[in-house]
């Protein structure tokens, strides 16, 4: 028999616990001088093992580490908690609810602050347009030589200019709203 | 107060702490044993076992009467044990010159030699040190803890064939690592 497969053999009997060596690789052993100290050692490291196997670790001061475990338990008892009521005042006092009254008033403020910031520069625009605009642009007779951009934007004027009262009064309440 | 076991579990899923401190003084001996055979130090096997027993305590309420208590425990200080481990990473801290002379002996003359927790801890770290964790799961429950195949597949989850070759492994490489200073060993002597 071949050294390596009695290797293999031996390696065998050890890691996977077989009952016993075949007959054969006893004999091997018998003769086998690298064979045998192999075998030799995988025992020894074997019974290292069982050694370490036999020996009880010793907890010392089992009294303090069970204290050492109460004491580390979460305060909060296990028993379910008692239901608390909901009142208008605990509502009140959420603190996810006030923060997400913060929020949407911030939203609010910044869309109707944007809003009348347009709305205020369109007009402001549309004042210094109309101001600079030669008179006769504005009789009919003369709209034929204006270009489409043109034509849109003096209607646009002519609307605000004729209802502009109007408009800054529903402007200005509108912001005393917000 | 007589100790059964399932009553006792049920007092502490009402939250009896008392309850808890019986099953804390019943078992800590026997988790400790776990914790220091896979970890070889003392205070931190004292460590995953007061990890443990807290965890314990919060999941009681997932404990399935059904299965085994030990086994379920085991399985939290395994885990607990393997999250120590890869928290230290210090296997590669143990060194030949740190084992004790003639604790390796074996045979008549060793069999008289009486192991102290450091020292066999220090034998556990030398041995395991480089082990895949599955391995060194399996090995210290196997072979240290002496546990069966059966009660490890219980505590592990693992498949009997995952079992023989994460041992198989195991074994090997902690044949192979103890082997070279066994037979220069018994050369001096």
């Amino acid at each position: 028999m071949k050294c390596e497969i009695v290797i293999q053999n031996i390696d065998q009997y050890f890691y996977k616990g077989l009952a016993e060596l075949d007959a054969e690789t006893r004999q091997h052993l018998a003769s086998c001088h690298d064979c045998n100290l192999h075998f030799t050692n995988q025992k020894s490291a074997g019974d290292v093992v069982k050694r370490i196997a036999d020996f009880e670790p010793v907890l010392k001061d089992p009294a303090d580490l069970t204290d050492d475990i109460m004491n580390g338990l979460p305060d909060a008892d296990k028993a379910p908690e008692t239901t608390k009521k909901i009142t208008p005042v605990s509502i009140f006092k959420s603190i996810h609810l006030r923060r997400a009254l913060s929020a949407a008033a911030i939203i609010l403020f910044a869309v109707f602050g944007t809003e009348q910031y347009l709305v205020l520069d369109k007009i402001n625009r549309l004042e210094t347009q109309y101001q600079n605009v030669p008179e006769a642009k504005f009789s009919r007779k003369n709209l034929n030589t204006l270009n489409s951009w043109e034509i849109r934007t003096l209607r646009s004027f002519n609307h605000i200019k004729t209802n502009k009262r109007e408009l800054f009064e529903k402007i200005n309440s509108m912001a005393n709203n917000i | 107060m007589p100790f059964v076991l399932q009553e006792i579990i049920k007092q502490i899923q009402k939250g009896d702490k008392n309850a808890f401190r019986l099953l804390v003084e019943k078992y800590q001996q026997t988790a400790f044993r776990l914790a220091f055979r896979m970890l070889g130090d003392e205070n931190e096997a004292r460590d995953v076992v007061q990890d443990s027993f807290i965890r314990i305590w919060e999941k009681i309420d997932t404990y399935n009467e059904n299965e085994k208590f030990t086994s379920w425990m085991y399985r939290i200080v395994s885990n607990r044990a393997i999250d120590s481990l890869r928290a230290i990473k210090r296997r590669a801290g143990i060194s030949l010159e740190k084992l004790h002379p003639g604790k390796l002996e074996t045979g008549e003359s060793g069999a008289d030699i009486i192991l102290e927790n450091q020292e066999a801890g220090e034998l556990i770290r030398f041995i395991s040190c480089g082990l895949p964790e599955k391995q060194q799961l399996v090995f210290s429950l196997r072979d240290l803890q002496e546990f069966s195949s059966q009660e490890v597949q219980e505590i592990t989850g693992m498949t009997e064939d995952a079992i023989k070759s994460n041992l198989y492994h195991a074994r090997k490489a902690v044949r192979d690592r103890l082997a070279p200073i066994l037979s220069f060993e018994r050369k001096l002597s």
